[in-house]
């Protein structure tokens, strides 16, 4: 038997945490609930119950979720190389100015998303009429501008992973007769990996939904999910958008839980 | 084999390692022993290549190795921690340096087993540092820095991390293994016990210096300064001032002949608290003192008796003595060595 007031303090926090749990998910519930209807304008409830929404998705969705997707791969493939470098770089010390370099390169996550894709479109725009490669409304673009927000994610995490990193496992691994590079990829890598991933994974999640970055970088007519829900909800709101935001809510939900269940996993057996 | 050359290294301002020089022949194992900040550590890391001699060579089989990378050296190296790699087998452990080095596989493989085999850990071989024992763990460090048939074997404090027991197996273990492949070996140090016990010869360092490089007996029995008469063993030790031709104990009345052609104004005397003999009969030339304190600890019994001149000294007797008790101290003349004066080590000065 528990004590009285421990007996309350539970309840107080399950009250807490049920109050906290429905504040979230219950958007989500409603998006769920009314995607469940007949296609064409969305208003709330639904009138009848029809799956026709999900059946009369466009084509033109599945472009911009592979869009999104392949954006998301790439910048945060180009984070994980520049972010786990920069951590490195900054974690072995003897750089100048460290403090310095470290705030600029996290400074991407500082700023605004909405401003820095404004600085972006700035920048390419004055690229494109000094006589530099035309970046606007072009997947490099918005790869690049995705890979600046990418790679301060990674540099935190496995900069938090390399402060308690031992460095004389490099030194045996060099007294031991490797290079540098065998050093890298045999000890260092192996054991920084489970930081480097949960950085690309949030990345990844960050680069899928960052509307305000992509919405001055993306041309006209070129697809990208984020941006192009966002469109729709603006100008048409109709039960399409609500069966898409549905099964890019579930798939990404079962790729959280599994990769945060592997991740776990790789973090637990790594020490 | 190896030798080191008028070596120093500075950090900024600080001598971490002054003008060392010392050689180690084939299959010699060596001690540095010292204090903690004697730059023992910072000595080996430079002979293992991850600290740059502000001045000075270090020569491998005769050739100069001071510029080249710990990778180039072909030196094991057995760290304090171990640093053994958490994400690889033990075997891969020991077989690391052969698989960078580019070994034809099966004669790695044997390699690995044959080292295994000999640190008796044959069915350790799939498991991971994490899940063997701290003193499995150091011969898998030993393992693997032998491996690669190294030209030196270096170790680091390696057994501060186990307790009494288990260093003193291990101490058997290394010398063992160190017998076994004929290696030189350079083991660094805080213990006395672990330097004067396994060591051929054991260099003393303090602040930088080697006060005295010598073999575990004469260290003991003729120690050359202050500090090595204090810091290996224990040691009654008095000031000595100069005085014409003979020594004169500070403070007391007792004075002893000067060998000739010592300029030194200073020295210190210095003797073993096991060389003292206590009696109740006056002897010729004892000191007439009483008794202050009896202490009794297993291994010896430590009489303090303070001198009619004031001086106190610990003899190790084990007759029934107890406080207040007059008695004679004596000691044979060759059990009094006189020793440079200079530093004490600061845990007991």
């Amino acid at each position: 038997m528990k004590p009285r007031f421990e007996q309350g303090y539970w309840l107080v926090l399950e009250v807490v945490v049920g109050i906290a749990m429905a504040f979230l998910l219950l958007p989500l519930i409603f998006v769920a609930l009314n995607s469940i209807g007949p296609a064409g304008l969305a208003y709330f409830p639904p009138p009848e119950f029809s799956i026709s929404s999900y059946t009369t998705i466009p084509v033109k969705w599945l472009w911009s979720t592979l869009a999104a997707i392949g954006l998301g791969l790439s910048s945060t493939a180009g984070g994980a190389v520049l972010g786990t470098l920069a951590a490195l770089a900054l974690a072995r010390g003897g750089l100048r100015a460290r403090g310095l370099v470290e705030s600029l390169c996290r400074s991407p996550l500082q700023i605004p998303s909405l401003v820095l894709g404004v600085a972006f479109l700035q920048f390419y725009s004055w690229a494109a009429l000094s006589g530099g490669p035309d970046l606007r409304g072009s997947y490099m673009g918005l790869a690049i501008a995705h890979t600046a927000v990418a790679t301060p994610f990674v540099m935190v995490v496995v900069l938090a992973r390399l402060k308690k990193f031992d460095w004389y496992l490099e030194e045996a691994a060099q007294g031991l007769g490797a290079s540098p590079m065998q050093t890298f990829v045999m000890v260092t890598l192996p054991i920084i990996a489970p930081a480097v991933l949960s950085g690309c994974f949030f990345a990844f999640l960050l680069s899928i939904d960052n509307v305000p970055l992509s919405l001055f970088l993306v041309g006209a007519g070129q697809p990208l999910l984020p941006v192009d829900l966002f469109n729709s909800i603006q100008f048409d709101l109709t039960r399409t958008v609500y069966a898409v935001s549905t099964i890019v809510s579930a798939i990404t939900t079962v790729v959280v839980a599994t990769a945060f269940r592997r991740l776990t996993s790789v973090f637990a057996a790594s020490g | 084999m190896l030798a080191v050359e008028n070596v120093t290294i500075r950090y900024g301002a600080f001598v971490a390692v002054k003008d060392i020089s010392f050689r180690a022949a084939k299959g010699e194992f060596i001690s540095l022993l010292g204090p903690s900040g004697c730059g023992k550590t910072t000595l080996l890391r430079s002979i293992a290549g991850y600290v740059l001699p502000s001045e000075g060579k270090i020569l491998l089989d005769g050739r100069d190795v001071t510029n080249l990378p710990a990778r180039d050296r072909r030196i094991g190296m057995v760290f304090q921690n171990y640093a053994l790699f958490p994400h690889m087998t033990v075997a891969a452990n020991v077989g690391f340096a052969l698989r960078v080095t580019k070994w034809p596989k099966q004669q790695a493989v044997e390699r690995v087993r044959e080292m295994l085999d000999i640190v008796q850990l044959q069915s350790m071989a799939d498991r991971y540092p994490g899940q063997l024992s701290g003193s499995q763990q150091q011969r898998v460090a030993l393992a693997r820095a032998l491996a690669f048939d190294p030209r030196l074997l270096l170790l680091d404090e390696p057994l501060g991390a186990l307790d009494l027991r288990l260093r003193e197996a291990m101490q058997t273990e290394i010398m063992r293994l160190q017998r076994r492949t004929g290696v030189t070996a350079i083991f660094v140090t805080h213990d006395q016990g672990e330097a004067l016990s396994m060591s051929d010869r054991v260099a003393v360092m303090n602040r930088g210096n080697i006060e005295q490089l010598a073999a575990p007996r004469e260290l003991y029995n003729a120690p050359r300064t202050e500090f090595v008469a204090d810091f290996v063993g224990r040691s009654n030790i008095f000031q000595l001032e100069r005085k014409g031709n003979r020594w004169h104990i500070i403070g007391t009345e007792i004075s002893l002949l000067a060998e000739p052609g010592t300029e030194d104004q200073r020295a210190a005397l210095s003797i073993r608290p096991e060389r003292i003999r206590l009696s109740l009969e006056p002897v010729d030339g004892a000191l007439a003192g009483t008794v202050t304190s009896v202490i009794f600890n297993g291994l010896h019994q430590a009489v303090k008796v303070t001198t009619a001149s004031g001086l106190e000294v610990v003899a190790h007797d084990h007759g029934d003595w107890h406080d207040g008790q007059g008695v004679y101290l004596s000691w044979k003349s060759n059990d009094a060595r006189i020793v440079s004066a200079g530093s004490r080590p600061e845990s007991r000065a």
